[in-house]
């Protein structure tokens, strides 16, 4: 199950991109009713929501302007570090986001050392 | 009274405008029979009236100091200002864009120093530089730069490069504010459209 939860939970952790999804922020915020707020950083301005799934991870959901548009990737806290784990957890994430693998245009085991 | 043959080549040459200025201008210099052929000859300059009217004078702000028109243009850049660039490029390019944090004086900043900082994300407290991959897009204003150091791998996307501490090449920089953590690289060529 998903939940969205207060930006504030992300303190304390390292949020690593790890799978792009093609679909927009907005596609998510109807459907699973996710707010989304917008933030900037060193990079750029984006578009951002933080949700749990049902076992407790916290993953970001993000959208910065200079991605493709009507992408939204998934970054999962750095204490995820082996490809298998991380692949794992997108795989699940998917599963509750109900989209199919072949709009996940991009992930971690496709170029770990990018 | 003096005959009065006007030259209206010499009355459009003004800032008001060719209709105004010959019902306006012509007519007040009549009444005042100032005119001798449309030379006025009491200025030295007589192509053009030595002061505008009224309403076309710059305004001026008379409690501080003046905010010249180059003052203003400033803010908002003009098209016709040539990027900035120093050294020469190699690959891969990175980018970044315009926005709160990368405001034009931090981007001059970075022409002037050749390095790039990056702070932590929202909610870290990993500092790390963040940069787009590929040359800055045409359409958007930025900071197009190339660096002999590799980011940090596991951590970007086909879009996105980071540069944590502890990396080759990633150091914090010394100059850095008190109680700010820092991440920097040094960076070989840099183009700054970030101008004015």
């Amino acid at each position: 199950m998903l939940k969205p939860v207060p930006l504030t939970v992300l303190e304390g952790y390292e949020m690593i991109p790890q799978a792009i999804i093609s679909r927009p922020t907005s596609y998510f915020a109807v459907r699973h009713s996710i707010p989304f707020s917008h933030e900037h950083d060193d990079l750029d301005e984006y578009e951002v929501a933080a949700v749990q799934i049902g076992d407790g991870l916290v993953f970001a959901m993000k959208h910065y302007q200079g991605y493709p548009e009507n992408t939204t990737t998934i970054y999962l806290p750095d204490r995820i570090k082996r490809v298998t784990e991380i692949s794992y957890v997108i795989e699940a994430i998917s599963r509750e986001l109900g989209i199919s693998r072949d709009l996940i245009m991009w992930q971690r085991s496709d170029d770990p050392d990018l | 009274m003096w005959p009065i043959p006007i030259n209206p080549l010499v009355i459009k040459a003004n800032e008001i405008g060719v209709g105004f200025a010959v019902a306006a201008r012509m007519q007040s210099y009549i009444t005042a029979g100032r005119i001798r052929s449309c030379v006025i000859r009491h200025k030295q300059n007589n192509a053009s009236p030595r002061h505008r009217s009224v309403p076309f004078r710059p305004r001026r702000r008379h409690k501080q100091e003046y905010i010249g028109a180059r003052g203003r243009m400033a803010v908002g850049g003009g098209p016709g200002h040539a990027p900035v660039v120093v050294g020469t490029p190699g690959t891969p390019l990175f980018h970044r864009v315009e926005s709160p944090t990368q405001d034009r004086a931090v981007a001059a900043l970075q022409t002037r120093s050749f390095e790039m900082w990056g702070r932590p994300a929202q909610g870290s407290s990993l500092p790390s530089v963040k940069a787009y991959r590929n040359a800055l897009p045409q359409t958007r204003r930025g900071v197009e730069f190339w660096t002999g150091s590799s980011p940090t791998p596991g951590s970007g996307t086909p879009y996105e490069a980071r540069w944590y501490l502890g990396s080759p090449g990633v150091f914090a920089p010394a100059a850095a504010p008190r109680g700010n953590a820092f991440a920097a690289i040094s960076i070989n060529y840099i183009k700054n459209t970030q101008v004015p």
